[in-house]
């Protein structure tokens, strides 16, 4: 064999055994099961001090969302029949019936509505509407302004902010202003932090309620139970043994003090305590919708005082 | 052998081994009693505490919860409604059908059910009879006065028994409640009714209708709009409930040139001499009226009387052909009036028929009439000012104006009939109003009354256009307009109608028609004012016979214009009739007379009909049937779920002419258990909308959202409902009362995407861009999921890569194949091999998770090796040839 040609005959062995991997991959498509990576292992669900329950009163509908306003009146958010002050059913029409959050803000009461955001002076007078026609989810003050959580972003003041994110609920914690969305939390400042990567991954990336919790926020999860979100840090997701307490409600997220207390859609009430999970003994409200200092709404349309 | 002439046989078999219940209270010869049969009741159950005597139906406890549904689930062109089927079995002698519909209800849910079904008969229809079955037991129903037997059956709902209730909505429509079906349970209800089968031209007609038009109400009200506007199966849906049809013609000799008008039959003789006409198997879509002609074999006899001992009272029915027919020396000269109704349910092929019918009778105009076109739907609209001679300029324009004319709009009816009616008469002509019509509407009192009011300035010819018109207004149209009635079905030739028309226009009408009795008198004639008759047309006169056990009667009238008179003698039946009907049917025609003797029915006439359907057990305005389960007892804890059983859209009308384009859409399309939001863009017309969620009992109103101008709802999916495409049923409530069904997909999802690598750097070189290739893929253990698992792994929204130095990118859709490609920055300081993490998302925010691993680059002595060696080799060659 002739050197050139016997050169030409090794330069092309080099070439397959260098592009064999590469060779190897090109193959379409990948019928095998891929190695599925587990969630966060389910944990049991503590139990704290019971709490006594009174029933105050009975809307009809599940309740969304309850504020206790300055003036010491209950309102109420419900799933389809709009705001109630008190029993009084308040103005709205439509889709502004479909309430996700309330807000006392400027001597107003704002309410987040898959119709827009609408203003109630405290006495339950109808103000105003604005973002008419914008699924709201949820709604903050942050720096003394009303930020609101919509299918198109964030706005502040009622002015897009930020990235066209769909928002599912909001949370301040210190000066940070963070984002719940079906694709994880984000940091106002731009960090994103997905809950399903990590040593103890959630199984979902849909956050329904986020409440401040450390330098960070806990994040109520669709399905996946709790999640712990620290800047700088892998998520923690908590998980329980009992399926139904994984599953949370929209919104219901509460801190009080160093206790935080979540709303589940049959699970019931949980509560975070020194960093455990725990339940409220003989919990008898499987479904748990809606949370404010010393109130909580469920499914059945009940209000009651804690 | 088909499959048609295997049920013909069946029926014959039927027919002979016809069981012995239950016994018929009028003696009526039994039809036959093929009602299926459904497990006897169980005798116990551990969740209800059943009153002493009593059993208590359990509940089926292997129905799941989310099959609660006795609507749709699963998206198919097949439905199944709380209805399943419809039997109807007549059998016809002379003039006379009796005939048995049985409607069989199953409750496929864990609910107790009422079924609520709105159903048609023919306008004649006496109802004499209704009970039902469950398993073996009978339940007999009564006759009550309206409000009471609504009282009973309501008592009977909330009590857990088992009822049915039989209202009449219009003398042609009716409303069958059934209360309290068991879980997984069947439940037979039987009505029976009687009527007189019309001779025209010769000719007789057999008519069972199918289903009920949807009907437009006007807005000026109509108090029972609601019940006279039944939901529609939704277009493009075909209902499981089907109908069967057997008649019996006896004797089998008499009836010659027997013909289904619309369907396919089967027809054979017995044994006994019975014929026997079946439907043919494929042919069982209630969409459309099943018709039944034949001629009478042999000579007839021009008048005969028939009489009947019933309830101890003897009743005569005397019939009366006209002369035979004779062409009229001179034809009066004719103002013709079309008019023809364009609105909505009219729009395509009936206005197509409506449009050959008026063109081909434009054609056959005298050379000295005039003619008028005039089109109604939401309004009306003449084609000119004044009615038009019969030039052949004048006729091509009409064609032409008419020829414009599109289906759409309300069915404002009145309006049409006041232009046709109320200009003044031509003194030269008269006037004759050909009225083209389906008659879907709901206000037929007042379009009646005011063509009786008209009826001295003009003849009324009703044509009733369509498979499934309304055919109680289209006769009454005639009768009250002292003219004649007649239908053109689809698929229908024009021209023997037009033929038929003619005849009637241009012969000459039997007038002034008295009655004289000799031996014997017949009272309380019905009706009481005899007709003009015209070519073809029989009169019919139903009356008790008084004085003695034989005379004669003898009519005498006007013809051509010369005296004219015949004489019937009448031989009072002396045996007991085992069957007799002729009572029924003069109820039923004086209750006719007694409803629209006045504009509107007063408290003694109301009192009257009363009295009349309690003495005769007759459904009326006034009286209904109930029956009620006294024994047994379905758990009256378990939840009550209404199901309207909805009617076929009649073959060839259009659900958009009717309904308009309404959209529907369901945000987002795929859920997984969560709180989405539905909305319906309805038509303007629109003014409620209802929406039943497959994973809901009932239906719930949506809200009306003024800023976007759709109906809206909120919902949950509960957790744990399986995955799959579910029919959302909307009901849309226009502001004309009818209701317009439809349905829209909803897809549940919980299976998460899965992606498989297509493409990646063999190694990951630390530095350097590393790109991964995803495409959404199944695995091979995935295969046996069903169609909807498979589906949800398909369909991935977003793809996020994670790698373990922290970088998190989400890969991007690119190319025509749909390829996540997800491009990682590797720092130097990475050492391997790689553990990267995939997680696919889609719509409804399933998520699956997988590994993968990549090994950093390594270096390849042996190809390095090789290269160098080939390099020298190539060098050194170079070197010896230089």
């Amino acid at each position: 064999m002739r050197p050139l040609a016997f050169a030409i005959l090794t330069l092309a062995l080099a070439a397959v055994v260098w592009k064999h991997d590469r060779l190897k991959h090109v193959a379409v498509p990948v019928l095998k099961r891929p190695a599925e990576l587990p969630p966060a292992a389910p944990r049991e669900l503590g139990e704290t001090a019971a709490v006594k329950l009174e029933p105050i009163a009975k809307l009809g509908t599940r309740v969304t969302a309850l504020l206790t306003a300055s003036d010491g009146t209950v309102w109420a958010g419900t799933f389809d029949r709009g705001v109630f002050r008190g029993e009084q059913q308040l103005e709205g029409n439509g889709r502004q019936q479909f309430v996700n959050a309330l807000v006392e803000h400027g001597g107003q009461v704002w309410a987040a509505t898959y119709g827009g955001v609408l203003e109630y002076d405290l006495d339950g007078g109808y103000r105003g509407e604005q973002l008419m026609g914008l699924a709201t989810e949820a709604l903050v003050v942050h720096r003394g302004e009303l930020v609101a959580g919509t299918v198109r972003g964030v706005f502040r003041a009622f002015r897009p902010e930020g990235r066209a994110l769909r928002v599912t609920s909001l949370a301040v914690n210190g000066d940070a202003l963070w984002v719940g969305t079906p694709s994880g939390v984000y940091e106002a400042a731009g960090a994103w932090h997905p809950l399903v990567f990590g040593p103890e991954a959630s199984s979902t990336n849909v956050v329904l309620a986020l409440a401040p919790f450390g330098g960070g926020v806990l994040a109520l999860t669709d399905n996946g139970g709790l999640v712990d979100v620290q800047p700088g840090r892998e998520v923690r997701a908590l998980r329980f043994n009992e399926p139904r307490a994984n599953e949370g409600n929209p919104g219901a997220a509460l801190v009080l003090g160093d206790v935080v207390r979540f709303g589940t859609q049959g699970g019931g009430l949980l509560e975070v305590r020194g960093g455990e999970v725990v339940r409220p003994k003989g919990w008898s409200v499987p479904v748990v919708t809606a949370l404010a200092p010393g109130l909580l709404g469920d499914g059945a349309g009940n209000v009651y005082r804690l | 052998m088909s499959r048609a002439s295997l049920a013909l046989l069946a029926l014959v078999a039927c027919q002979k081994l016809s069981s012995p219940l239950p016994p018929e209270p009028n003696g009526l010869a039994l039809l036959n009693e093929d009602v299926p049969q459904t497990p006897v009741f169980a005798s116990a159950s551990t969740r209800a505490a059943p009153a002493q005597g009593q059993t208590v139906v359990p509940a089926r406890p292997t129905l799941k919860s989310q099959e609660v549904q006795a609507a749709p689930t699963l998206s198919a062109r097949e439905v199944n409604f709380a209805l399943q089927h419809t039997q109807v079995n007549a059998k016809v002698s002379g003039n006379i059908a009796r005939v048995e519909v049985m409607q069989l209800y199953k409750n496929p849910s864990s609910d107790r059910l009422e079924a609520v079904y709105a159903f048609p008969l023919p306008a004649n229809a006496a109802v004499t009879d209704m009970y039902f079955r469950i398993g073996k037991r009978v339940v007999y129903s009564e006759v009550q006065k309206r409000e009471e037997a609504k009282k009973t059956y309501e008592a009977a709902k909330s009590e857990g028994r088992t009822a049915a209730l039989t209202e009449q909505e219009r003398p042609n429509l009716f409303t069958q409640s059934v209360a309290n079906i068991a879980p997984g349970e069947t439940v037979a209800v039987v009505i029976r009714y009687v009527h007189e089968v019309p001779l025209d031209d010769g000719r007789y007609q057999f008519v069972f209708p199918t289903t009920v038009g949807p009907r437009y109400v006007p807005g000026h009200g109509v108090k029972d709009a609601e019940r006279v506007t039944p939901p529609t199966v939704p277009a493009g849906v075909q209902s499981t409930h089907d109908v069967d049809i057997n008649v019996q013609l006896v004797p089998g000799v008499a009836f010659a040139d027997v013909a289904a008008k619309h369907h396919d039959v089967v027809t054979g003789m017995t044994s006994e001499g019975v014929r026997l006409v079946a439907l043919g198997e494929g042919d069982r879509r209630p969409n459309k009226d099943f018709v039944l002609t034949w001629a009478p074999a042999g000579a007839q006899p021009s008048a005969h009387a028939l009489t009947q001992n019933d309830r101890g009272e003897q009743y005569v029915m005397l019939m009366l052909q006209p002369p035979a027919e004779v062409e009229a020396k001179t034809v009066r000269p004719k103002e013709m009036v079309f008019l023809v109704d364009v609105s909505g349910s009219m729009g395509g092929q009936p206005l197509d028929t409506a449009k050959g019918l008026v063109g081909a009778a434009l054609d056959r105009m005298g050379p000295e009439d005039t003619f008028q076109l005039i089109a109604f739907a939401s309004d009306t609209e003449q084609m000119s000012d004044k009615p038009l001679l019969n030039t052949r300029e004048n006729v091509e324009a009409a064609k032409r104006w008419l020829g414009r004319m599109s289906g759409g709009g309300g069915t404002e009816m009145m309006k049409g009939i006041y232009s046709a009616l109320a200009p003044a008469a031509d003194p030269k002509r008269l006037r004759m109003v050909v009225f083209c019509t389906d008659g879907y509407i709901g206000n037929e009192q007042e379009i009646l009354q005011a063509t009786r009011t008209y009826r001295d300035r003009a003849r009324v010819f009703g044509f009733g256009i369509g498979s499934s018109v309304n055919r109680y207004l289209i006769e009454g149209m005639g009768r009250e307009g002292r003219g004649a009635s007649d239908v053109v079905g689809p698929n229908e030739k024009v021209e023997p109608a037009v033929e038929r028309l003619y005849k009637r226009l241009d012969r000459p009408v039997l007038t002034d028609l008295q009655l004289d009795f000799d031996g014997i008198a017949i009272t309380d004639r019905q009706p009481e004012a005899l007709p003009d008759l015209m070519a073809g047309q029989p009169l019919v006169v139903v009356g008790k016979a008084v004085g003695g056990k034989s005379g004669k009667v003898r009519i005498t009238g006007r013809y051509a214009g010369a005296p004219w008179s015949k004489e019937i003698p009448i031989e009072l039946s002396q045996a007991k009739d085992e069957a007799p009907v002729l009572g029924t049917l003069w109820a039923r025609r004086k209750i006719d007379s007694l409803t629209f003797a006045e504009p509107s029915v007063d408290a003694d006439r109301q009192a009257a009909i009363t009295e009349l359907g309690l003495k005769f057990k007759l459904i009326t305005a006034y009286t209904s049937f109930v029956a009620v389960e006294r024994e047994l007892l379905v758990d009256p804890k378990l939840p009550l779920t209404q199901l309207l059983v909805p009617n076929e859209l009649p073959e060839g009308v259009k659900a958009e002419g009717i309904f308009g384009d309404a959209e529907l859409e369901v945000l987002p399309s795929r859920v997984k258990p969560g709180d989405p939001e539905l909305r319906v863009k309805a038509a303007p017309t629109a003014r409620a909308v209802r929406v039943r969620l497959p994973f809901e009992t009932f239906s719930r109103d949506a809200a009306f959202d003024r800023a976007s101008g759709e109906y809206v709802l909120r919902f949950l999916v509960p957790s744990g409902f399986p995955d799959g495409s579910y029919d959302v049923g909307i009901e849309v409530q226009h502001e004309n009362g009818v209701i317009e069904s439809r349905t829209s997909p909803l897809r549940v999802d919980t299976t998460p995407s899965a992606v498989a690598v297509v493409g990646a750097d063999p190694a990951l070189m630390p530095g350097h861009p590393f790109t991964l290739k995803l495409k959404p893929a199944l695995a091979l253990g995935d295969v046996t999921l069903d169609a909807n698992a498979l589906k949800g792994a398909m369909e991935t929204k977003e793809v996020l890569v994670h790698a373990p130095w922290g970088e998190t990118v989400f890969a991007e859709l690119q190319g025509p194949l749909g390829i996540y490609v997800a491009t990682l920055h590797p720092p130097e300081s990475v050492k391997g091999p790689v553990s990267l993490e995939i997680v696919a998302s889609d719509a409804a925010g399933n998520v699956s998770r997988r590994g993968y691993e990549v090994p950093l680059q390594q270096q390849r002595p042996l190809g390095a090796l090789l290269a160098l060696v080939g390099v020298l080799i190539a060098g050194l060659a170079w070197r010896k040839r230089t």
